[in-house]
């Protein structure tokens, strides 16, 4: 991997995940409310569980860190994508700190697989990682939260972070076209997002009324 | 156990780091009201200098020079934290008590100057502590794993720790001094992993802090409180120095935190050789809810105008919010067997309503009467969902939507589970502050709260009050209107001056007017 997708892999998978994670806590707020609760906990519980999957990945980062990388993104597009669907229709709380877990585990793993994959530029990668959480931090609730709903955000997040993964084996012919798809898709879904919004409110009072 | 250490001493690193993190933008959520602006803002700041922090460090050569810029960097973690709440405070003191913002009290707080303070603080944290980590992964270069996850494990203790604290009532100075305590371990920490015992001069900048705080926190925040909730201004800068005095003459705050705000109690003294008889006013996060003066107009207008409006008694009632008790009392003073039920997330607001002399004055003491209505300590959102109990009248007792959670509480979900709470000839009532005063119109907030009440299905609604205003709504659709020959006689009479409509003041509903709701944009 050369510097700059390093950096840039480095940038907006870190974005993407702190992305998910205040999703959650939309999701989980509209469930139980407690806001700054809510916030404190699942910043909490997601340092927590990067710092249990850096741990984990210790076992996996020798063997082919660019093919065990992809498959994390494709999880956490997964996770991120249907996560707050499940807890909208659930309303469990313990499914959606599962969820903000699972996100922080799988995440976990990125930055020493890209440590791995950028040898020597440890305090770059770890740089550009803090950089995108920091676009994440104020893009998401200050902007897109608030414009675009709940229901766009997720979708346009989990579509840009399958465009990075796709683009990891990009080398693959079968693939390589493939991979601006997603983000198209995601930026014309946010169009609609009105409607997205609406049918998560009814998924929503479904369970309740 | 040097392994040992270090990895301990990496997580109370990371844990001081975000534990004065949480504090300093804890502090400025309460004092703006502006929680996702300053958890958002701060957090992205705080994350982009570490990035800034890890990029431009360059760890030394020798493990001694490293730990030696792992120390400086702790000092700036620690000053930068240790000091910044207190900074916040006397920036405050001296614009309010000098009269640098409007003249009239309590004033809103300027917001740039304080979110400058406050974020720059909390960017010089994270600058710190962001050059810190690559120093730890290139001490521990084998381990680069189990160094990340003891750094994240750090982070993960800061913030129950914060909660559990102001669970614990404790005050501002106690939370800084948890905080100096943190970092201090860390600096011996680093003292036993360099086996530099001599350098123990290290550990002074802390003590001094511990000093400075210990002295000047308590005082420097009640002189704020002073000067924001009572209007005193001092014309000369010495003046400054004996603020306290001068407070203490005018009237006496109580700070009480709970875990979901900060509950203020001002009570202004009566003024001597004056006709003022003096004042109690309680305020949550620095925004008043009610005072001696205004509470039996707002009180009333809120219960006899919606019985007047409905032309129906209730029998099973439900007050969302409205933990003071003051409601309570009203409706069992007049109505003795009407069934009530009334939901309260702050517990902490429940006990002084039953303990604080002028509160239960207020009250009748009818929260200790725990025979005569339902209490239930929980968010009102969560008891309506879950309950499946049916209601006559639901009063909504909330405080102005100042934050995007208590937005929540005005979003169109919300009011549809009360929809289906209500009975089929039942109301509900709630405050808000329909007009902008200044312009005498409709607020554009009022608006969408009516839009967002239409939509959820109240066909017929009502705005009333000119100055303590509340909405009114009924699922049937009919004409609403004020019967004055059925009124009260014994109402106060700024109350029944108060039940005057306010419809005019509303154009026809938008089309293009989103209604609030938790999944749109706000």
């Amino acid at each position: 991997m050369n510097r700059l997708s390093g950096n840039i892999y480095s940038f907006f998978f870190a974005l993407c995940s702190l992305a998910y994670e205040f999703i959650f806590i939309k999701a989980a707020t509209a469930i139980q409310g407690g806001q700054v609760f809510k916030y404190n906990l699942t910043v909490s519980l997601f340092t927590f569980s990067l710092g249990v999957g850096s741990l984990l990945s210790q076992k996996f980062i020798n063997k082919s860190p660019l093919a065990i990388l992809f498959r994390i993104e494709l999880a956490l597009f997964a996770a991120g994508l249907l996560g707050p669907i499940f807890i909208l229709m659930s309303h469990s709380m313990i499914l959606c700190n599962t969820f903000i877990i699972l996100v922080g585990v799988l995440s976990g793993f990125e930055l020493p697989l890209l440590f791995k994959l950028n040898e020597d530029r440890d305090h770059e990668v770890l740089a550009w990682d803090y950089i995108g959480m920091f676009l994440a931090s104020i893009l998401i609730p200050l902007f897109f939260l608030r414009t675009i709903g709940l229901g766009a955000t997720t979708i346009l997040i989990s579509c840009l972070n399958l465009t990075f993964a796709l683009s990891l084996v990009r080398s693959k012919k079968s693939i390589k076209w493939l991979t601006p798809v997603p983000i198209i898709i995601g930026v014309l879904f946010t169009y609609y997002h009105l409607e997205i919004n609406q049918f998560l409110s009814d998924l929503y009072l479904q369970k309740v009324l | 156990m040097k392994n040992i250490t270090f990895l301990i001493v990496n997580i109370s690193t990371s844990l001081s780091s975000l534990y004065f993190y949480l504090l300093m933008t804890k502090e400025l959520s309460q004092i703006t009201g502006e929680e996702t602006f300053y958890q958002s803002l701060g957090l992205g700041l705080y994350l982009l200098l570490m990035g800034a922090g890890a990029y431009f460090i360059r760890p030394k050569e020798l493990y001694q020079d490293k730990i030696k810029q792992l120390i400086k960097l702790e000092w700036g973690t620690l000053f930068t934290g240790a000091t910044a709440p207190i900074m916040l405070y006397l920036y405050l003191y001296i614009v309010t008590a000098k009269g640098f913002y409007a003249p009239v009290s309590p004033q809103d707080i300027s917001f740039i100057p304080t979110a400058i303070i406050g974020l720059i603080a909390v960017s010089f944290i994270g600058l710190f502590t962001g050059a810190q980590l690559p120093i730890f992964l290139k001490i521990g270069s084998e381990n680069k794993n189990v160094i990340l996850f003891s750094n994240y494990f750090g982070a993960l203790l800061a913030g129950p720790i914060l909660n559990h604290l102001i669970g614990l009532q404790v005050n501002l100075s106690g939370l800084i001094f948890f905080g100096i305590f943190i970092s201090l371990s860390t600096l011996f920490g680093y003292l036993y992993l360099s086996r530099k015992f001599s350098k123990i001069w290290i550990t002074i900048l802390p003590i001094i802090l511990l000093f400075f705080v210990g002295n000047y926190t308590v005082p420097l925040v009640k002189s704020f409180l002073g000067a924001y909730y009572f209007g005193l201004k001092v014309n000369h800068w010495h003046e400054l120095k004996d603020f306290n005095k001068t407070v203490n003459s005018v009237g006496e705050i109580t700070t009480i935190k709970s875990p979901y705000q900060d509950i203020h109690l001002v009570r202004e003294k009566p003024l001597k050789n004056s006709l003022s008889p003096g004042n109690f006013t309680l305020y949550l996060n620095h925004k008043p809810q009610f005072d001696f003066m205004s509470s039996p107009t707002y009180h009333e207008s809120m219960l006899f105008g919606a019985l007047n409006l409905s032309q129906t008694l209730p029998k099973k009632v439900l007050i969302l919010g409205g933990g003071d008790g003051i409601l309570l009392s009203y409706i069992l003073r007049n109505f003795p067997s009407t069934d009530v039920t009334l939901v309260e997330l702050d517990f902490e607001v429940l006990n002084i309503s039953k303990e604080v002399p002028a509160l239960i004055y207020l009250n009748q003491g009818i929260l200790n009467q725990k025979d005569k209505y339902n209490l239930i300590t929980e968010d009102g959102f969560n008891y309506i969902r879950k309950s499946s109990a049916v209601f006559d009248a639901i009063f909504i007792d909330f405080p102005y939507p100042y934050s995007d959670e208590l937005l929540s509480l005005y979003s169109q979900e919300f009011y549809q589970v009360v929809h289906r709470r209500l009975a089929k000839d039942g109301f509900i009532v709630m405050d808000f502050p329909l007009t902008d005063k200044l312009q005498g119109e409709a607020s554009p907030l009022a608006h969408r709260v009516t839009k967002t009440l239409h939509k959820s299905g109240f066909k017929s609604l009502l705005p009333f009050g000119p100055y303590s205003s509340f909405i009114y709504g009924e699922v049937n659709q009919r004409e609403l209107k004020f019967h004055y020959d059925k009124m009260n006689p014994n109402l106060k009479l700024s109350t029944t001056l108060n039940l005057v409509s306010l419809k005019h003041l509303f154009k026809p509903l938008e089309k293009t007017l989103k209604p609030i709701s938790l999944f749109y944009g706000q």
